[in-house]
C-alpha cells in the first residue's frame, strides 16, 4: 500500500480514542455555540481556545481546534437564519436567504439546511487537504533556504496585497509584526535584541500574547456599540419543517460551492469565497428570481463554502508553512505550541498528527449535522438572549485566564492588553491585524533562512534569485504587490469605457 | 469560513480620512527610523534583518504620507468649491469604548495585585452594571458562576494554575 494510505489508516486509528473524540465533539460544540453568538467570531473563539490547548496530547488539542473552527464556521448562520444578524462574517449571504426562510416559518429547515451544506463542504475540503497535501509537501522538499524565504515572502505579500483594501498598509502591518519577531534572542548569534533589559523579553514576545491580544480584545471592545442591557430575543420559533428541501435540490451547488471554497482557501489571502459562491449559484440556477427571498440554492452555496475552505487553507499551512488566512496563522501557532514545525518534514517526522488532523477536520465536519441542527433547536433561542453587556466581561476574563495559563506569568497578560491597545489603535487607522500576526509567527523563520542562505553563498546574494523556483516565487511576490494597482487601473478602464459607450444610461 | 473581519481589516468598513493617515504615517514614520537607529547598535549579522524591514516600513510610510497629503489637498479643494461636505468618520460611542477600556486595564492591574477571582467576579460585576444590566439575581449569580466555573476548568481539569491573591493562597 502507498505511505500516504497507510499513514491515513494509522491516523485514522489514532484519532478514534475517547480523548481525540472528546475533544473533537467538546469543540465542535463549543465553536457552533460561541460563533452563534453576535459579536464573537471564529478567530476570536481559536484564539481564546488555543492557551487551553497547552497541557493537552496534540491529537486532543488538534481535535478540538478543528472541532472549534468547523463549528464556529457554521455557527455564525444561526443568528443569520433567526434574527437577521450573521453571527461571523462568512454569513452575510446566509442572512440573506435564511432569514426570508425563517420569516415563512420554515426556520428549522433552513438551520438544518445550513448545518448539512457546512458539513458537506468541510467534508470536501477534508479530503482535498488529504489528497493535495502529501503531494505538496513532496515538491517543497526541494525548497532549501533561498527558496523558503521567497515562500514566506509571497505568503506575506498576498495577506498584505489582498486581505483589506490598502497595501500599504498590509506591508506596514506585516512589517510591524516581522519587528515584533526580532524581539529577544537573535536565534543565529545567541545576542539579544530590542529587550531593553527587560529579563522577560529574552525569549522574544510570546506569540500567543498577541494573537490573543489583538484578535480578542479590539472586537470584545467593539461590543460597546450593541449595549442596551439587553439581549436579541428572537420571535421565531424553530421547528422542523419536512420536505423543504432536498438533496437533488442542492447537490451541484454543494460541490462547485466546495471547490470555490478550496481553491480559496488554498490561495493565501483570498478571502472573498462566500459572494464568489453565491453568485455562482446564483448565475447557475433555474430560479435566480429566488435568491435574496428564500433561496434553497443561495443558502446551501453560502454555507458549504463557508466550510470548504477550511481544511484548504491548511494546505499552503502544513506543507509551506505558510498560513493562508487568520484562522490558519492561528492553528499554526497552535502547532508551534505542541512543538511541531510546519512544513514538508512534518509529513515525515509526524504523519500521525498531520493526517489525524485531516481526519479530525473531516469527522467535525460531519458532526455539525447532528451538532448544527439539533442543539440549535434546543438552544439558541437562549444563547441569543445573553446581553453583550454581560458577554464582554466574560470575553476578557477568559482572555486573561487564556494569556496567564501559557507561561504562568503575568507579564503575558500585560502583553496581550498591550497589543490588544495597539490592535484597538490600528483598527481606529483601518490597519488590518492579520498580516501582523503572520508577521510574527514567520518572522523568525523568514529570517533563519534569509541569513542560513547567505551563509551558505558566503555573502553573495545572487544566491536569492538564482534559481528557477526563486525566480518564479519573486515574480509571484511582483504580481502580486502589482495586483491592487493592476485592478484599480482595469476598473477605470471599465468605467471610461462604460460612459463613452453611446448605449451608456 | 475565515473572511476578512471587521475587527481584522475588513474591506467593507469606510475608508480612513486623509488626516487620519496623515496622523498614522507620521507615526509609522517615527516608529520605523526609531528602529533604524537602534538596531545600529547590534552586531552587524543581527541589524541585517531588522533594519531591512525598517527601511521597507519607512518606505511604505513614506508613500502613504504622499498619498494621504495629496487626498487632503484635493478633499481642500473639493470642499472649497462645495463639490463635497466636509467629510467626518467619527468613532460610534467614545465614552461607552473608553470607559470599557478604563475598567479593562484596572481589571488586569487587579488581577496581579487581587488574583483572578476576586478581580473578575467585580469586574463582571461592574461593568454590566455601569452599562445597565439591571437584573439583580443575575448580576449576582452570573459573575460568581462563570468565575467559579473557569476556576474549576484551570485549576481541577487542566492543572494549571490562575493568578492567586495574597489573601487566599487557593484563588
Amino acid at each position: 500500500m502507498s505511505p500516504v494510505i497507510d499513514n491515513l489508516f494509522n491516523a485514522l486509528v489514532a484519532v478514534l480514542n475517547w480523548d481525540s473524540i472528546l475533544g473533537m465533539v467538546g469543540g465542535t460544540i463549543l465553536g457552533v455555540v460561541l460563533s452563534a453568538v453576535p459579536g464573537i467570531s471564529a478567530t476570536m473563539a481559536i484564539a481564546l481556545a488555543i492557551p487551553f490547548t497547552y497541557g493537552m496530547a496534540p491529537l486532543v488539542a488538534l481535535g478540538l481546534l478543528a472541532g472549534i473552527h468547523n463549528g464556529a464556521s457554521q455557527g455564525g448562520a444561526i443568528p443569520a437564519v433567526l434574527l437577521n444578524i450573521p453571527g461571523t462574517p462568512g454569513s452575510i449571504c446566509t442572512a440573506w436567504d435564511g432569514y426570508p426562510l425563517a420569516r415563512q416559518g420554515k426556520a428549522g429547515a433552513a438551520i438544518q439546511l445550513a448545518a448539512v451544506s457546512s458539513a458537506v463542504g468541510g467534508m470536501i475540503s477534508a479530503v482535498s487537504l488529504m489528497l493535495l497535501a502529501p503531494p505538496l509537501a513532496t515538491i517543497s522538499l526541494a525548497f532549501g533556504p533561498p527558496e523558503i524565504f521567497w515562500v514566506i515572502v509571497v505568503g506575506l505579500a498576498s495577506i498584505a496585497a489582498m486581505l483589506g483594501d490598502d497595501m500599504l498598509k498590509g506591508l506596514i502591518a506585516a512589517g510591524f509584526g516581522l519587528l515584533i519577531g526580532t524581539v529577544g534572542l537573535d536565534n543565529v548569534t545567541g545576542g539579544e535584541r530590542f529587550t531593553f533589559g527587560v529579563l522577560e523579553l529574552v525569549n522574544g514576545i510570546p506569540e500567543l500574547a498577541v494573537m490573543v491580544g489583538m484578535f480578542t480584545l479590539p472586537p470584545a471592545w467593539e461590543l460597546v456599540q450593541q449595549f442596551t442591557g439587553a439581549g436579541h430575543p428572537s420571535n421565531i420559533k424553530i421547528e422542523h419543517t419536512a420536505g423543504v428541501w432536498r438533496v437533488s435540490q442542492v447537490w451541484k451547488v454543494w460541490i462547485k460551492s466546495s471547490i470555490i471554497g478550496i481553491v480559496n482557501g488554498i490561495l493565501p489571502g483570498s478571502a472573498i469565497s462566500a459572494f464568489l459562491a453565491y453568485n455562482e449559484a446564483k448565475r447557475a440556477s433555474k430560479t435566480p428570481e429566488l435568491f435574496g427571498h428564500g433561496s434553497i440554492e443561495g443558502l446551501a452555496a453560502a454555507e458549504s463554502v463557508n466550510n470548504a475552505d477550511n481544511a484548504a487553507a491548511m494546505i499552503p499551512t502544513l506543507t509551506l508553512g505558510v498560513p493562508g488566512s487568520n484562522i490558519a496563522a492561528l492553528m499554526l501557532g497552535a502547532l508551534l505550541i505542541q512543538g511541531f514545525q510546519p512544513g514538508p518534514q512534518l509529513f515525515t517526522d509526524a504523519p500521525i498528527i498531520v493526517y489525524g488532523y485531516s481526519w479530525q477536520m473531516f469527522i467535525t465536519s460531519a458532526l455539525l449535522i447532528l451538532f448544527g441542527g439539533v442543539l440549535a433547536n434546543r438552544l439558541f433561542g437562549n444563547i441569543l438572549r445573553i446581553p453583550p453587556v454581560m458577554l464582554l466581561p466574560l470575553i476578557i476574563c477568559i482572555m486573561v485566564a487564556g494569556s496567564f495559563a501559557a507561561e504562568n506569568s503575568m507579564f503575558d497578560v500585560y502583553l496581550a492588553f498591550f497589543f490588544g491597545l495597539v490592535g484597538f489603535a490600528m483598527l481606529h487607522f483601518k490597519f488590518p491585524i492579520a498580516p501582523v500576526i503572520i508577521g510574527v509567527v514567520l518572522g523568525s523563520k523568514a529570517e533563519f533562512n534569509l541569513r542560513v542562505s547567505l551563509l551558505l553563498s558566503g555573502g553573495d546574494p545572487s544566491i536569492l534569485y538564482s534559481g528557477p523556483i526563486c525566480m518564479v516565487l519573486i515574480a509571484a511576490t511582483i504580481l502580486l504587490l502589482s495586483y491592487p494597482a493592476i485592478s484599480h487601473w482595469r476598473a477605470k478602464r471599465r468605467r471610461l469605457a462604460g460612459g463613452s459607450s453611446p448605449l451608456a444610461s | 469560513m475565515d473572511a476578512p473581519e471587521t475587527s481584522s481589516g475588513a474591506a467593507s468598513e469606510a475608508p480612513a480620512r486623509p488626516s487620519q493617515d496623515i496622523i498614522s504615517s507620521l507615526v509609522v514614520l517615527a516608529f520605523s527610523i526609531t528602529v533604524f537607529f537602534i538596531a545600529g547598535d547590534l552586531p552587524v549579522q543581527s541589524q541585517i534583518f531588522p533594519r531591512a524591514v525598517a527601511v521597507l516600513m519607512v518606505i511604505c510610510g513614506g508613500l502613504m504620507l504622499i498619498r494621504a497629503l495629496l487626498a487632503q489637498r484635493a478633499a481642500s479643494a473639493a470642499i472649497a468649491a462645495g463639490a463635497a461636505a466636509v467629510m467626518r468618520t467619527p468613532m460610534v460611542a467614545p465614552l461607552k469604548t473608553g470607559l470599557i477600556i478604563l475598567y479593562s486595564l484596572l481589571y488586569v492591574a487587579a488581577v496581579g495585585q487581587l488574583g483572578f477571582v476576586i478581580s473578575s467576579i467585580i469586574f463582571i460585576f461592574v461593568t454590566a452594571h455601569t452599562f445597565g444590566f439591571r437584573k439583580p439575581v443575575a448580576l449576582v449569580l452570573t459573575p460568581i458562576g462563570f468565575v467559579g466555573c473557569v476556576y474549576f476548568l484551570f485549576e481541577r481539569v487542566l492543572h494549571t494554575p490562575l493568578p492567586t491573591s495574597p489573601f487566599f493562597g487557593w484563588m
